[in-house]
This record gives C-alpha cells, sequence and structure tokens, in this order.
C-alpha cells in the first residue's frame, strides 16, 4: 500500500456531517432489531435506518443464554437492567453447567471469571493439578465463586473485593422472542423505521455489484445505501444475491439440528445454563422466569429426528408447554461479513451451535465493528471492509476452535457420535493448543476477544485434559502448604457464595417473579 | 532428556544480562544461575536506559525501588517523549504516557478532539484550540519541567498517569550486577567459544578453559548474539532497514539542562534525529543516521545498528533477548520494556530441559508479534514526520500492518486495538495529531455527543490538568530532594 499523502498546512474547512447513510436492515429478530436500535442509538446523525421484516416469517427464537459482554451492548444504548429483565423474563447467569462431556457422570461449571489466585504469578491452575487425584481433592469450580454461587442458587452483581478472590461477571438467560420487541420499540423511539414486507427480489448496480434495492411483495421498492443482512439462514443478500461463499465447518462440529420445546419450571432457579452431552449432541436446560427452555442439538446423520425429539421430551423436568419445533443449520460462515455494500450479521453470516452461548455476541461484534468502520464521506471503503473482516476471522475462529475442544476432549466411547469427534483430527491452531496444555499447562494470554484464558482452563480442568507437567514455580510450594492453602480458599470461596442473596430473592427484588 | 530446568545461563555483560540474572535467580527457585561476559559489540542499552511505568514487576524481584536508582543511578522521572521539529513545518510536540481523560458520551476523547479542530476549520500554525497535549497530564506536567507522582483517586487529573524512569546505564548495571550477585548468580571467566550439537548448545567454552554446561542459555549479549548467531539459522534475521534507515548511533556532546525536563526527546533534524535524555548528573545525546547521508567523517564512539530482528528469538536451548533479539532505533523508548518482557515470557513460558519446540514455537509468536508491532509503530513514527530528506526517505512502501493503521486512521479515526502493542490508544493518538495527520472525519461515534457539552467538559479537564500541574514541584526540586542534596 502507498504512503498516504500529507495534507501540508491546507486550511480544512469544516463541512459538517455528510448526508446520512440510508442503512436498510433485512430482517427482524435478535439481530436486526440489535442492529436497528444500535445504529438509531449510536449513529443518530450518520444512518438512516429501515428494518424490513416479514410476520410470515418465523423467527428462530429460542431460550437463550448470553455473556457478560451483552451488558456492555444494553449499557451503551442505554437500556436499564431491571427494564430489560422485566420485558424480557430474563433471569441472571453465572455460567454453564456441562454435564456427561468428558466421561458420563462428570459435572463441570464454566464460570465468568477465573478460578482461584495467581499465588506468586504463577496461574491458579497448576496448583490446582498437584492435587489432582489425592484423596480430598476439590474439583476446579470450587475455587470459582460464580460456580459455587450458581450451584447454591445464590446471586449478587459483584464480590467483596477485601476477601481477596478474583473478581466475576455476570450474563443472562432470556426469551429471545421477547428481547426483538424490546428493542424494536427502543429502535422506532430513536428514529428507525420498520416496513413490513417479504423480500422477492434483491436489485443490484450493474457496474459496481453494489445492492441499491430490494423489492417486496406486493412490489414496494426499498432502496438504500448499506444493508445489512439479518435474515437468518436464508443469507437473502450476502449469501444468496451476493453469492459470499459458505466455509463449512461440519467436519469439526457434526450437529446439524436441534428440537427445542419450553417446559414448566421445577425446582430452585440456579443463575446457570446447563448443557447436558447426549448420544448424539448435548441438550440445553436455560431456566427463565416463566419457564425453562429445552433444545437437543443433534447430528441427524446419527439419530433420527423422531428418536430426537422422544430422547429430548424424556428428559425435561416437566410439563412441555408447546409443541417442540425443528430447526436445521449448518455450522460455519460466510467467507467475508462485508462484501460490496452488504453486511451480514447474525445467522445470515454464519452460524456456531450455542453450546456457549455465542449467538448474540457474534451479531454484537458484527454490530460494533459496523459502527466503528461505518460509512464516512469517502463511502465504504477497503480499508474498512478489510479490517471488518479480519476482526470477525478472529473471532469466529476462535469461537470454532473452543467449541470444538468440547467435543473432541473427551473420553466417551459410547456412541459412534463421540467415537467419530473423539477420534477426528481437528484445525492446526486448536491442536497446537492441546498440545502445549497437556504438555505443562499453557494457555494463550489473549488480550483481546473472546475466550481468554479461563474458559480453556475450565474446560482442561472439567474434560480431563491434563497436563502432564506443572510449572515448575509451582512445584516449589511444599505439599503442606499448598493443601493449606487451597483449603483455605475452598473455605472463603464457600464462605462468600452462601453470604450471597437467593437468586429468585435479587429476582423479585427487581420486580420480576415467577408467573 | 526430561525434567525442570535447573541451570540457566547467561551470556553477556550489560544491562539486559544482569537484568535477567538477577529475576530469573529469584523467580525459579531451585534454579543456578550463572553469567558469562561477553565482548561482543556493545548494544544500546549501553547508551541509554529508560525503564517503563511497569518497572516493579521486574525491579520487586531482584529488590530495588525508584528511591534506589534516583540515588544510585542518576535516575530521573519521564512523563513521555517530545519529537522536536518532527511535524509538520518542523512543529514539535509531546506523546505523555498514562491517560487523557477518558471517553465522552461513548467517544473516544482524540476523536472528539479531532472533531473540534475540523469544526474550527484549522491548519496547524495557527490553531487557537490547544493541541492534543493539552490534555495528556503527563505532557503538560513535562513541558513545565516539574513532577508528581500518579494520584490513588481516580477523578484526579494525575490519576492516569504514568511514569518511567530513565537512567544512567553504567552505575544501573551495577546495581542489577550487585542485585544478582546478591540472588546468588555466579559469574565466571569471560566466553571464549560456543560449542554445538545440532540445534543445541552443548557448551560454553570459557578464557580459562573450563568447559561450561547449562539446560537453557540466555543470549543477552548484545547486536551480536555470539551464542544464537552460532546455532543453525541463528543468523536468519528480518531486515527492517529498508524502512528504517539509520544504521550509525554516533555520541554527541550536549551541555545539561538546569530545568532537568522529564522527557526524553528525539529531534529531528535533515538527514536523522538525536535522541537527548537528560540525567541527573549528565545528558546523553547520541544522534541517529543513515551512514550514506553522513554530514562528517567517522568520528569515535560511533555504534553501527543493523535495524532488524532474528527470525526466531528461541532457537534449540537457547534464547535471546534484548538487542540479541532486536535491533531497532530508540524512538520509542522501549529498549528495557522489551528486555523485561523477554523476562516475563521465559518464566511464563519456561520449558523443561528438552526446550520442545511446540513449546518454544509459542515463545517465538508471543514475541515475533511484540517486536513486529513495535516496528510498525516505529516506523509509523518517523513516516509522520513532515521530513523526506536524505536519511528520512522511506526506500520501500510502509510494512502492510502499519500502512493499515495509518489508512485506517486518515479514513476514520480508527485505531484498532492489537495484543501487545509498545504503547496504548492515547500514546498513538498523540503521536498522530501531534504530527498533524488528521482523520479526513472524526470517529462515527463523536458525532453523538453534543458539540457545547464536549467543549464544556473538555475545557473543564483542561483547566483541571492547569492547575493541578501548577501546584507541582519542579522536578528538579524533586529529584535533588530524593538524592539528598537539598536545593
Amino acid at each position: 500500500m502507498h504512503r498516504p499523502s500529507r495534507r501540508q498546512g491546507v486550511r480544512v474547512m469544516y463541512q459538517g456531517p455528510s448526508m446520512p447513510t440510508r442503512v436498510v436492515v433485512i430482517g427482524g429478530g435478535t439481530a436486526g432489531w440489535m442492529t436497528a436500535a444500535s445504529l438509531a442509538s449510536l449513529l443518530p446523525h450518520r444512518a438512516d435506518v429501515v428494518l424490513v421484516e416479514s410476520e410470515e416469517i418465523g423467527i428462530v427464537g429460542v431460550g437463550e443464554a448470553t455473556l457478560p459482554s451483552l451488558r456492555a451492548f444494553n449499557e451503551r444504548i442505554g437500556i436499564d437492567e431491571a427494564r430489560f429483565m422485566k420485558a424480557t423474563c430474563a433471569t441472571f447467569k453465572y455460567g454453564i453447567d456441562f454435564r456427561d462431556w468428558g466421561r458420563v457422570g462428570d459435572g463441570y461449571i464454566n464460570p465468568f471469571g477465573q478460578h482461584g489466585v495467581d499465588w506468586g504469578d504463577v496461574p491458579f491452575h497448576h496448583f490446582w493439578a498437584r492435587t489432582r487425584g489425592d484423596a480430598g481433592a476439590l474439583p476446579m469450580e470450587a475455587y470459582s465463586l460464580p460456580a459455587v454461587a450458581g450451584r447454591m442458587g445464590r446471586f449478587a452483581h459483584t464480590g467483596n473485593a477485601a476477601l481477596g478472590l478474583a473478581p466475576f461477571g455476570y450474563a443472562y438467560q432470556f426469551d429471545a422472542t421477547l428481547f426483538a420487541p424490546f428493542l424494536r420499540s427502543l429502535a422506532e423511539q430513536r428514529g428507525a423505521r420498520r416496513v413490513e414486507g417479504r423480500v422477492v427480489e434483491v436489485l443490484r448496480d450493474g457496474v459496481s455489484g453494489h445492492v441499491t434495492a430490494v423489492r417486496l411483495a406486493g412490489g414496494r421498492v426499498v432502496e438504500g445505501d448499506l444493508f445489512v443482512d439479518c435474515s437468518g439462514f436464508r443469507s437473502l443478500l450476502l449469501g444468496d444475491a451476493l453469492g459470499e461463499p459458505w466455509e463449512d465447518w461440519s467436519r469439526w462440529l457434526p450437529c446439524d439440528s436441534a428440537v427445542a420445546v419450553p417446559c414448566r419450571s421445577v425446582g430452585p432457579l440456579l443463575p446457570l445454563t446447563t448443557a447436558t452431552a447426549m448420544s448424539a449432541g448435548w441438550r440445553w436446560r436455560i431456566p427463565l422466569q416463566h419457564r425453562v427452555g429445552n433444545g437437543y442439538v443433534y447430528a441427524s446423520d446419527h439419530v433420527g429426528d423422531d428418536a430426537a425429539r422422544e430422547a429430548l421430551l424424556s428428559a425435561i423436568e416437566g410439563e412441555p408447554l408447546a409443541e417442540p419445533r425443528l430447526l436445521r443449520f449448518r455450522p460455519g460462515r460466510r467467507r467475508r461479513g462485508w462484501v460490496g455494500n452488504v453486511v451480514g450479521a447474525g445467522l445470515a453470516g454464519g452460524f456456531l451451535e450455542p453450546l456457549e452461548s455465542t449467538s448474540i455476541y457474534l451479531v454484537q461484534i458484527a454490530i460494533h465493528m459496523l459502527i466503528e468502520l461505518f460509512p464516512g464521506r469517502n463511502g465504504i471503503t477497503p480499508a474498512a471492509t478489510e479490517q471488518f473482516n479480519r476482526q470477525l476471522d478472529l473471532e469466529y475462529e476462535r469461537i470454532r476452535d473452543f467449541l470444538i475442544l468440547h467435543y473432541h476432549a473427551t473420553e466417551r466411547d459410547d456412541s459412534p457420535f463421540w467415537h467419530r469427534v473423539r477420534t477426528m483430527s481437528v484445525p492446526d491452531t486448536l491442536t497446537e493448543k492441546m498440545e502445549l496444555f497437556r504438555r505443562r499447562g499453557r494457555v494463550a494470554q489473549y488480550g483481546q476477544g473472546l475466550f481468554l484464558e479461563p474458559s480453556w482452563v475450565s474446560v482442561y480442568a472439567g474434560q480431563r485434559v491434563q497436563q502432564q507437567e506443572v510449572d515448575q514455580r509451582a512445584v516449589a510450594m511444599p505439599s503442606a502448604q499448598l493443601r493449606r492453602m487451597l483449603a483455605g480458599l475452598a473455605t472463603t470461596t464457600r464462605a462468600a457464595a452462601a453470604a450471597m442473596p437467593d437468586h429468585a430473592a435479587v429476582l423479585a427484588r427487581y420486580g420480576l417473579s415467577r408467573a | 532428556m526430561t525434567g525442570p530446568i535447573r541451570r540457566i545461563v547467561i551470556a553477556g555483560d550489560g544491562l539486559a544480562a544482569w537484568t535477567a540474572a538477577g529475576v530469573l535467580a529469584r523467580r525459579l527457585p531451585g534454579v543456578a544461575v550463572a553469567v558469562v561476559p561477553t565482548a561482543c559489540r556493545p548494544s544500546l542499552d549501553d547508551l541509554y536506559a529508560t525503564v517503563p511505568p511497569d518497572r516493579a514487576r521486574i525491579h520487586d524481584a531482584i529488590g530495588i525501588d525508584d528511591r534506589d536508582l534516583i540515588t544510585s543511578a542518576q535516575g530521573v522521572f519521564r512523563f513521555g517523549i517530545r519529537f522536536g521539529s518532527w511535524g509538520v513545518g518542523g512543529v514539535s510536540f509531546c506523546v505523555g504516557l498514562g491517560g487523557l481523560g477518558g471517553p465522552i458520551g461513548g467517544s473516544t476523547f482524540d476523536q472528539l478532539w479531532v472533531r473540534e479542530w475540523h469544526r474550527r476549520g484549522q491548519t496547524l500554525h495557527d490553531a487557537d484550540w490547544p493541541p492534543m497535549e493539552a490534555w495528556s497530564p503527563a505532557a503538560m506536567l513535562s513541558v513545565q519541567n516539574r513532577f508528581a507522582p500518579p494520584s490513588d483517586d481516580p477523578r484526579h487529573p494525575f490519576g492516569e498517569l504514568a511514569v518511567s524512569l530513565a537512567l544512567d546505564p553504567p552505575s544501573y548495571r551495577a546495581l542489577l550486577r550487585a542485585a544478582a550477585v546478591r540472588s546468588g548468580v555466579r559469574i565466571t571467566a569471560p566466553l571464549s567459544a560456543v560449542e554445538l550439537t545440532g540445534e543445541r548448545i552443548t557448551c560454553l567454552r570459557l578464557v580459562d578453559g573450563t568447559a561450561l554446561e547449562a539446560d537453557l542459555f540466555v543470549d543477552a549479549s548484545g547486536p551480536d548474539a555470539c551464542l544464537l548467531s552460532s546455532l543453525p539459522g541463528g543468523e536468519k534475521r528480518d531486515d527492517w532497514s529498508g524502512w528504517l534507515t539509520a544504521d550509525r548511533v554516533a555520541l554527541e556532546q550536549i551541555d545539561a539542562d538546569p530545568l532537568l525536563p522529564p522527557l526524553d526527546a528525539a529531534i529531528a533534524d535533515a538527514s536523522g534525529w538525536t535522541l537527548v535524555s537528560p540525567l541527573a548528573e549528565r545528558t546523553v545525546a547520541a544522534r541517529l543516521y543513515a551512514s550514506e547521508h553522513a554530514r562528517q567523517a567517522a568520528r569515535s564512539h560511533h555504534q553501527i545498528l543493523a535495524q532488524s530482528r532474528r527470525e526466531r528469538a528461541w532457537i534449540g536451548n537457547c534464547v535471546a533477548i534484548g538487542d540479541a533479539a532486536v535491533e531497532i532505533e530508540p524512538l520509542l523508548m522501549r529498549h528495557l520494556a522489551l528486555v523485561h518482557a523477554a523476562i516475563r515470557r521465559i518464566i511464563a513460558l519456561l520449558p523443561g530441559v528438552d526446550c520442545a519446540p511446540v513449546e518454544t514455537a509459542q515463545y517465538n509468536r508471543d514475541w515475533r508479534e511484540e517486536a513486529d508491532h513495535l516496528r510498525d509503530w516505529t516506523v509509523i513514527a518517523r513516516a509522520v514526520s513532515g521530513r523526506t530528506g536524505d536519511g528520512w526517505l522511506m526506500r520501500t512502501e510502509l510494512p502492510e500492518p502499519a500502512a493499515a493503521i495509518l489508512q485506517l486512521w486518515r479514513e476514520k479515526g480508527v485505531l484498532s486495538a492489537r495484543d501487545r502493542e509498545p504503547w496504548g490508544r492515547e500514546q498513538s493518538a498523540q503521536l498522530l495529531l501531534g504530527a498533524g495527520w488528521m482523520p479526513d472525519e472524526p470517529g462515527a461515534l463523536a458525532q453523538r455527543v453534543p458539540e457545547q457539552d464536549f467543549r464544556h467538559v473538555a475545557e473543564r479537564r483542561r483547566q483541571m490538568i492547569v492547575a493541578a500541574v501548577a501546584a507541582a514541584p519542579m522536578h528538579a526540586d524533586v529529584i535533588a530532594r530524593l538524592r539528598g542534596r537539598g536545593l
């Protein structure tokens, strides 16, 4: 790239903001309304937002769990937590309880926050690894305040810093079909417009290839400068009209179907999502205020749809509250998320199964990058679209590898599905990471992006990926002292968790109650 | 060959070697550390020594604190770098350490500043909108030659202050060496030869005839990398001289400034730049230039600089740190910061005696990223100067990441965050804006903040900084007091 030109003492007259960019969001649902609400809130003068959705087309909407990053999203556009939770029947979430993954009978939590504390700059998991197999040794999660509190059904927004425990975060579990309307009213209040209709044609400029407009059933034409494709799996613009190639990841992630059903809630309201491994996939349980969301994510070449539905219905804790719904999907992504004047957000840009609650995160990242790189006076530039695509590459790849790890790091061999994922070859990037951990418990130090060190440590520890050696510095501590320090830490953690209020009571204080 | 590393030998005799020796000895229990002095070409560490704001992470391990450095190593404070005659039309500007007061209404401060600059239709020469550095408490303290420590109160103007220290290399070296000896480090006879088997160093031959074996060899011998370069592939480098054309360093004599500015300065001229770093008892000055544009015939005290990094810093059982790993002009004053980071990285990723390739590959990946990011920003610092004269002219296009950074900044005022950058967004913004590289339009989120609100908040912040700076003592007085010499 040639050296950009310099401006030498030229008087730059301020021209005021350029004409707003006409943004057309194709598709409602979570992705569409998150996009519309963000653009209307954060770029009120730069973006003129129209959202096209059809009430004919069903929204995917199954019970949804999220990551702590959603709180930043809400804060940024001025959404009040209590109002949001009331509108979406939300509960709090401290992490995910993974059952039967490494071995049937195993259970571990991947919490929002690191385990233990790093004594002398040495990552905690080395100390923990030393005690593995000892009589009375505790699982890794005993040293995580959110994990312990989650199991006890407790919740508090923050911890008491004076206790010297690691800080932690939290997220939400909510009814995604209620999030979209909540965002819609906010977006419309802030100037976004909704157009009812189904897209039947995508009109493009003959020279540039840019999308100029969409034609709806009934003839109406909606023009725009920038189009955000939130049309779900159909990917009407990015995949269909522009033909952006699909990068398929099914050889590593064989699940391609999900059957979902809500049921009546039985038992305590824990601030935890549960992911239970099944014979050909896994089952989610997402507790909301008014009901529990359930789903079985499975590989259809390993279990038939009827058998999968039966397996789900026999596993749920309470009476079903609706007919089970079936979804098909393909794991993977469009090679590029921003092509020409089309940006794909959500399922239209790519899909990874919700094993670590990343779907809304990927929408959020796409929106964040779009806003940062939003077209200005010089329109849509290669530098901007390349930066967008680079960042999305990084995020998708890291999440993909983290999900594959959950499947691959198993000792299970009790079904063809588990045999397949246990023995498959995995991306080089993941192989390297696992080898580094197996040798000496080393975990990559990221500053940016998702799934920093603590998440990887959770899964390794929880799914029996053992490190052959520990950090030399962790060896130096005498065993008796180590046992004492670990015992003290576990006690402090338990006491701190027990001192937290009851999760249901916190929800009640928010004026949120079980239906 | 299995088992933990128990014996580490460090080759070198400068700041990198002695820092590594003391820290490794203290932080790795049960490990014996020895230093083998080498007489290779001196490194830039011998010329100037600025230690970063997070220096305590290293110094605490060896029992050295800022007081020791001020009393025994001519230590003086540093709030950043002054780029003299660097920007458009020869304008000088500061890049201050630490924060700029934080975002306002969801927009970074620098983009709001840019919007205001556009609104006033400003050129760089008759701006009545203060330059970016007016909002850097570090920069404002330094231009007034004052000093204040960071404040514990996050709302105070000095709440986000960060402070480095500049030191006299020979006396700093003496302190580090003494700390290493106190930590049980053994000092051997000097190096005579390196003996290899394949990709591993089997032993070092010393001048007294002994053969010194170790599990891990740290090459801190300076730019010649006596150990690493003898290993297969060790002489291979990523050559940066196409972008960073200075290949000579010449010491200069400069009168001490009694005001003792708490700044390192980089002062540009037609064919190079001069580093000026005032210490307590003398001022370090060195000129960096391209030899093919030398003003005069070679004088004494010239160092040759081959701006580059090794292809791999860790080969077999040898890891290079300091100039042995990366040679680069000290424009961003990050040499010792890199040495500190390398030592922490060696500890955090320490393999077993087998130095398994998969483990050392991770070290090399992280190190390479850090080195290349420093290269990118050093190149950018050169590129944003208004100069195109001899020695400044870029022989080739910018490295692709640096070009992409400048392009995105120019278009949209966007700076993407990468891991292992040499400094923070606040410093990047001060460099680019100080030199006059304005984005064509401010970042998208700036528009949401009402202009009146921004001006009000900005002016209040600026006034608070002015007041806090005015109340701060003179840097020279603080140093004199800490050195026990009174006023």
